[in-house]
């Protein structure tokens, strides 16, 4: 990863898993901001800022692959990390294997 | 003896009436009264002669034709007893003294000769239904009041032969019971039948429910992966925080705390199916209407999250609790709710709603639970072959959940079933009595 985005941006919708990664990549060295939906990454992220983003795919309301699409469309779209989900769930969503790939997070 | 005669009388009763509806026809004695005197009286001394021979010969034929009738209606009987499995038997306040029929004295396992008074009777009941079978057969009112009682004799053997039996209380005017009687029939064969069947229907119910998870597992999984990946990333955050000489021990047992709050997620999501998955005999506890609903919703999460379901749950207040199978109901909620689910699977995703209402019905006191899709809704010619086991809309579906959630729901003294709603959609609602102490 390159030295200067140190930034990453976490949306899952699961309380413990958000809090997880945020503290596993903050003791990593990593800035991070976590949000509960993919709305409210919509609503309080300017889309200009770089960064990673580490989606959750299954999220009620707008899903993963739902952002990442509209990130996609925007000026200035970063490539996103998505978080594997379900197998079901990338047939479901149309979401390609180049596109869905687990994390890593060995530091 | 008692059975012949009043079968006599009734002959006699029937000719007489036969007479006075023919009107000219013969009456014995009818013509003495127009006779002269000395002529009658000739004839009378005559009549009554022959009166006297005709009635000792008449009676000895009879004797014997009676005892004949008698042996031959004994037989019959006794056949008639051992061909439907009846046995009678009563009892003699007055003296003490049971009367028992050879079919009655084999089925309640008692020598046949030996002489037998109540307590002698009352010995080879279950200790368990004795003092009920006394209790109910003195709740009788009389001969036309007879009372039916499920009752367990134990055998010379010590075995246990379940009977049916139907009994009532004789009483004089002022209401004290002389006698007691009534037949019984051995009932260990149906019982039999009935408890295989019960218990094939158990598997049944089991086989539905496990064949129903197998539809969450995919969900399920997912579900058991959030709190292991929050517990790899834990356990990864400590590794990084211990790697320095100098670290936050505070943050280190946060992170610790974490792990163990994790851990326990994990093993309630296992827990809570690993209960739907054993299989054990109906157990029927109180328990709340909201606890049902809101267990269902969590186990379900994961499935309706993936097909982008929303649920809203409205349980009205001071519901009083219901008398239930914990397993059991929720199988029967979790159908519902699936079928809720798929239901909607054409709906744009933003529009795929479901509603589980729960209200208390004081009326009947019974508590009623709804399951409210938007979906296409039930056909017409649908609606009534809902409930049929083997009935099914779906490819590859057994037909049997909604069958085995109607079994369960009668079990439960409640009613199954299902409409469509007004605008769009089905809904499916189910009734459960509320307990005993909860009713209102």
């Amino acid at each position: 990863m390159n030295g200067e985005i140190r930034r990453v941006f976490i949306v899952d919708d699961a309380r413990e898993v958000r809090t997880a990664l945020s503290r596993v990549l903050t003791i990593a060295g990593y800035q991070v901001q976590s949000f509960e939906s993919a709305e409210r990454f919509l609503e309080e992220q300017d889309a200009e800022t770089p960064g990673c983003l580490l989606l959750d795919i299954c999220m009620p309301g707008l899903s993963g692959i739902d952002l990442q699409h509209s990130l996609m469309g925007s000026p200035g779209a970063s490539p996103s990390t998505i978080r594997d989900c379900l197998q079901r769930s990338r047939k479901r969503f149309g979401a390609t294997r180049s596109s869905v790939s687990k994390a890593q997070f060995e530091a | 003896m008692l059975g012949f005669r009043d079968i006599e009388v009734i002959d006699v009763v029937v000719r007489t009436q036969e007479n006075q509806s023919g009107g000219a026809s013969f009456r014995p004695g009818m013509s003495i009264a127009m006779d002269t005197a000395g002529v009658t009286i000739a004839f009378v001394a005559l009549a009554l002669q022959c009166a006297f021979i005709a009635f000792f010969v008449r009676q000895r034929r009879r004797d014997s034709a009676e005892k004949k009738i008698f042996a031959e209606g004994q037989d019959r009987l006794a056949l008639i007893q051992s061909m439907n499995g009846f046995g009678f038997w009563s009892w003699d306040a007055a003296t003490d003294q049971v009367w028992a029929s050879t079919h009655a004295r084999s089925i309640f396992g008692i020598d046949q000769d030996a002489p037998l008074v109540r307590e002698a009777l009352l010995a080879v009941i279950h200790p368990a239904d004795r003092a009920v079978v006394v209790q109910t057969i003195s709740q009788s009112a009389g001969p036309s009041d007879m009372m039916e009682m499920e009752l367990r004799v134990i055998g010379q053997g010590g075995e246990i032969r379940w009977i049916t039996a139907k009994a009532c209380s004789f009483r004089d005017a002022k209401g004290a019971v002389q006698r007691m009687a009534g037949y019984v029939v051995d009932d260990s064969q149906r019982k039999r039948v009935t408890t295989e069947l019960l218990k094939l229907q158990q598997k049944l119910t089991h086989l539905t429910r496990v064949a129903l998870l197998g539809e969450l597992s995919g969900a399920l999984a997912h579900e058991l992966q959030q709190p292991l990946t929050a517990i790899l990333c834990n356990v990864q955050a400590a590794q990084l925080l211990t790697s320095e000489e100098q670290f936050n021990v505070h943050e280190l047992r946060e992170i610790l705390q974490e792990i163990v709050n994790d851990d326990k997620n994990a093993g309630q999501i296992i827990a809570r199916l690993r209960a739907l998955l054993i299989r054990g005999e109906t157990q029927f506890q109180r328990m709340e209407i909201g606890d049902l609903i809101r267990d269902v919703v969590t186990l379900a999460h994961g499935s309706l999250m993936e097909r982008n379901v929303q649920v809203n749950t409205r349980i009205d207040e001071g519901i009083p609790a219901v008398q239930g199978d914990r397993v059991e109901l929720q199988q029967v909620l979790l159908n519902l709710v699936l079928n809720a689910s798929e239901s909607m699977s054409a709906n744009p995703a933003r529009d795929r709603r479901m509603e589980i209402v729960a209200s208390l019905d004081a009326d009947d006191g019974t508590v009623l639970t709804s399951v409210l899709d938007c979906g296409r809704g039930i056909d017409v010619d649908h609606l009534e072959h809902l409930f049929d086991p083997f009935f099914t809309t779906k490819e590859g579906g057994l037909g049997l959940g909604l069958a085995i959630s109607n079994s369960i729901i009668v079990a439960h003294k409640g009613r199954l079933w299902a409409t469509n709603r007004s605008d769009r959609g089905a809904a499916f609602h189910f009734t459960l009595p509320v307990t005993e102490e909860g009713a209102p």
